[in-house]
């Protein structure tokens, strides 16, 4: 399976005004560019759980409003 | 403290992006060829690929695309003056418009079919940001359709070679060749060539009073730079090939975003156009090509020339380069009727 990983990368930018500055602390935190995620970026549980975390840091209330299909 | 950690944080990345736009500055006032922008941008992807460890510089670059995208397209916007549009040409904004279609088509065309590169993005791109103002327009479209650092890459690669050969090739071979008038080889300048620089440059070889003309036009085209990008997104969504889609909440940001930037940079232009505020244009522009310049540095700064083939770069490249020259073609049988 494939397409996690940018869909809360989507959502997150989504949610916010300052999208650049949401993906570099993103990306920054998780130590990859999540710009370069795509459909086809394989699951990956464990990175999924950390960007998950740092999404919740990073939205607050609005992290309830992520769904991933 | 949280506040100290955040600007930690972000200070690295926005010390070098102003570094960077700083020293394009300094260095435009010694020739036309170094523009500003152009010299922040090459900066940014020279120190970018030195860096190889780059993530203590994200936080910088997304602050300053973030916030000095908007400020440099209102700023952007200040230094193009609508009266002058009056002296142009209504035709000469028709083949403006044809061009980009020719940019767009030619490129994708090639692309696709000659040098299999199925991620048509890359080629709207490229067409998109040769058609409007090169390295600005790249830093614009990015959030309208979700450039990945490689699709960027290859379409500022393009068009900084695409640029230097159009610059040179327009004056020493299609004027050594077709002996245009002083207007008609303005036109072609301000028509066909991807920055506002080479566009100086070109038309400098003729006469100062072409140089005047070729800009006016060029920043006509400029203008298109919302439009164009919400077309874009339209494209790449549609007919993308195998680019990533971006989802349909993100497009409708992109949406807002992109009324929301051309509110800045037509409220700048009509402001300062129309209003006593045109006194202080020339006095602007310094805090412009700086703050503009900054954007266009941290955006080099995260192209990444290992994670792109040499295939790739050379195959956009001469697309883009044919791309301009049917352009050429083109505009100059139009100019030589009107």
């Amino acid at each position: 399976m494939a397409g996690r990983l940018k869909q809360i990368v989507d959502q997150v930018k989504a949610k916010v005004i300052l999208k650049n500055l949401a993906t570099s602390t993103l990306s920054m935190k998780l130590g990859t560019n999540v710009d370069n995620f795509t459909e086809t970026t394989p699951d990956d549980p464990q990175i999924e759980q950390k960007l998950l975390a740092i999404a919740k840091e990073l939205l607050g209330d609005k992290y309830s409003e992520i769904r991933i299909i | 403290m949280k506040s100290l950690n955040i600007i930690k944080l972000v200070l690295p990345g926005v010390l070098i992006s102003f570094a960077l736009s700083f020293l394009g500055f300094r260095l435009s006032a010694l020739h036309p060829l170094l523009d500003a922008l152009f010299v922040a941008f090459i900066g940014g992807i020279i120190i970018g690929n030195i860096i190889r460890q780059k993530t203590f510089l994200y936080m910088g670059i997304g602050l300053c695309k973030d916030i000095l995208i908007p400020v440099g397209l209102f700023l952007y916007g200040t230094q193009i003056n609508l009266k002058d549009w009056a002296a142009i040409k209504s035709n000469v904004f028709l083949f403006a418009v044809l061009n980009l279609i020719i940019y767009l088509a030619v490129i994708l065309l090639i692309n696709r079919y000659v040098f299999k590169i199925l991620n048509n993005k890359i080629s709207f791109l490229n067409g998109g940001a040769n058609a409007i103002c090169g390295v600005s327009a790249t830093a614009v479209f990015i959030p309208f359709v979700d450039a990945k650092d490689n699709e960027v890459t290859l379409t500022l690669v393009s068009i900084v070679i695409a640029g230097l050969v159009s610059v040179f090739a327009t004056w020493f071979v299609v004027q050594e060749i077709l002996n245009l008038s002083m207007q008609q080889y303005a036109q072609l300048c301000g028509l066909t060539l991807n920055q506002t620089g080479a566009t100086k440059v070109a038309a400098s070889f003729m006469s100062k009073d072409a140089v005047k003309i070729a800009v006016m036009i060029k920043n006509f085209r400029t203008s298109m730079i919302i439009p164009v990008g919400l077309l874009l997104m339209f494209l790449s969504q549609a007919f993308g090939g195998t680019a990533s889609k971006m989802s349909p909440e993100l497009r409708k940001s992109a949406v807002y975003y992109g009324i929301f930037i051309a509110i800045l940079f037509f409220g700048g232009a009509l402001l300062f156009s129309f209003t006593p505020l045109s006194v202080y244009v020339k006095s602007i522009k310094p805090t412009f090509t700086v703050l503009f310049g900054m954007t266009l540095a941290s955006v080099g700064l995260l192209c990444n020339l290992r994670n792109v083939s040499i295939k790739d770069m050379a195959s956009n490249t001469i697309s883009a380069i044919i791309a301009w020259f049917v352009v050429v073609m083109v505009t100059v049988k139009l100019i030589r009727l009107i």
